[in-house]
């Protein structure tokens, strides 16, 4: 049996976990996205190589790049419109001017990273891990295809495929709700909360309304 | 490896039991909501100062309230409750030993692909910033 | 409680073009901004695509639909490549 751990460590460890994915990952902690960006790469594709090529460039490369593309927008543009009284574009002179006098700082801007399937695979597959870990350690690792809890055996489990269902119609409102609002319980609940985000607040206070809800209507039906 | 302790911490909180889960929404057991607050208050209370020792200010993508933000919590609440898992837990629930979280898992992938289809369909409105955080 | 609907990240300071005042409610967090901006070419961007016609951004446009942006895509809808070709 998993004896279940205190409030207060609880907090500590989520809050834990929560600031050590800033400082190894640089990015928010957040589960439902990784879920998000596997999606979109079965409906989408792979991203274009571009992106990765880009990823190891020089500044000066990118300095150029983007040079480049601005020229390439405007450029042609800028020498029919020369003669328009009214265009508010800076001359060609103005913008190569400011650009080579001030060249690219080196934390200001850079392109993000696009995170790999495997890196993704890799992160949810770390989830597994601990799990396994904790039960194990625990000595209560048993693989069961009953889906766990008396509670949940008691108000679903009245034919052999009825809890499986339940399972399945939950997680798809699971999977459709947290990419509909962006975002699930670490995400939203613990890092946007945190950082008094509107929309992690009221997402935050949507879903566990609705699960309060849902969990005393499923009280009342047992 | 970082994922190694979240799913343990989480699995050891008690958010991988169906039952325990359904004791904090029903208020039987006030426990793990506690741990939630307090980990989102330690956090209130963190974020500024790293943001204060932080060498260039931090890029954090805003959350803005969008469309999508109210109908999308209330259907991932409800699927919660039924299910028992957030994304998180689905896994951590199969790292336990309960094949039935495939079940789960299947649902999040497919839920989330058809809102995908849907929202491309018939939706137009961003979550606030078109990179991820 | 409009406030609320506004992006409020304190964190950041507010730079001379300052993202805040345009109508792309996107431009604090767009990274394809901050990269021009740090070219100094922002101002042309910007005028046709971050203001009042953001719609016409293939950035928000693409995130609108739920899709993935790709980092180096820029507002007009071409990818940002090595300025000599791809490598």
């Amino acid at each position: 049996m998993i004896h279940h751990w205190p409030w207060w460590l609880g907090g500590l460890a989520l809050a834990g976990v929560a600031l050590t994915h800033w400082f190894v990952l640089g990015r928010q902690m957040a589960v439902s996205g990784r879920f998000t960006a596997i999606v979109n790469r079965w409906r989408f594709g792979a991203p274009d190589p571009s992106a990765r090529a880009l990823q190891s460039a020089s500044r000066a490369d990118l300095l150029a790049a983007l040079q480049a593309a601005t020229y390439a927008e405007f450029g042609a543009e800028e020498e029919a419109s020369s003669s328009d009284a009214s265009s508010t574009e800076p001359s060609a002179r103005e913008r190569e001017a400011p650009a080579a006098a001030a060249p690219i700082e080196s934390s200001a801007a850079e392109l993000p990273r696009v995170r790999t399937l495997a890196e993704h695979a890799v992160f949810l597959g770390s989830l597994v891990l601990g799990g396994l870990l904790s039960a194990l350690l625990a000595g209560s690792l048993e693989f069961s295809l009953a889906p766990n809890g008396e509670i949940f055996a008691a108000l679903f489990a009245k034919t052999p495929w009825s809890g499986a269902l339940v399972l399945l119609v939950g997680g798809m409102l699971v999977g459709a709700g947290t990419r509909m609002a962006a975002g699930c319980t670490s995400g939203h609940g613990l890092c946007g909360v945190s950082r008094l985000q509107p929309g992690s607040l009221l997402a935050t206070v949507a879903f566990f309304g609705a699960a309060v809800a849902t969990a005393f209507v499923l009280r009342g039906l047992s | 490896m970082l994922g190694v302790v979240l799913g343990f911490a989480l699995s050891r909180i008690g958010f991988s039991s169906w039952d325990e889960v359904h004791r904090m929404f029903t208020f039987e057991s006030l426990r793990m909501f506690l741990a939630f607050v307090v980990g989102v208050t330690l956090l209130t209370l963190a974020w500024p100062v790293v943001r204060r020792f932080s060498a260039t200010p931090p890029r954090w993508s805003a959350r803005p309230i969008h469309r999508g933000t109210l109908v999308g919590g209330l259907l991932f609440g409800v699927g919660w409750a039924l299910s028992g898992a957030c994304p998180s837990i689905a896994l951590v629930q199969l790292g336990e030993g309960q094949a039935a979280a495939l079940f789960t898992l299947a649902g999040i992938f497919v839920g989330n692909w058809l809102y995908s289809w849907v929202h491309e369909r018939y939706f137009r409105w961003s979550a606030g910033s078109c990179v991820d955080d | 409680m409009r406030h609320l609907f506004k992006r409020s990240d304190p964190a950041r300071s507010t730079p001379p073009d300052d993202p805040t005042q345009l109508a792309c409610p996107h431009a604090r967090g767009c990274e394809m901004f901050e990269l021009l901006r740090a070219a100094g070419t922002l101002k042309t961007w910007q005028i046709r695509y971050c203001g009042g016609n953001y719609h016409s951004c293939a950035r928000h446009e693409m995130s609108a639909q739920g899709k993935p942006v790709p980092p180096n895509l820029l507002p007009s809808g071409q990818l940002l490549r090595f300025a000599g070709g791809d490598r």
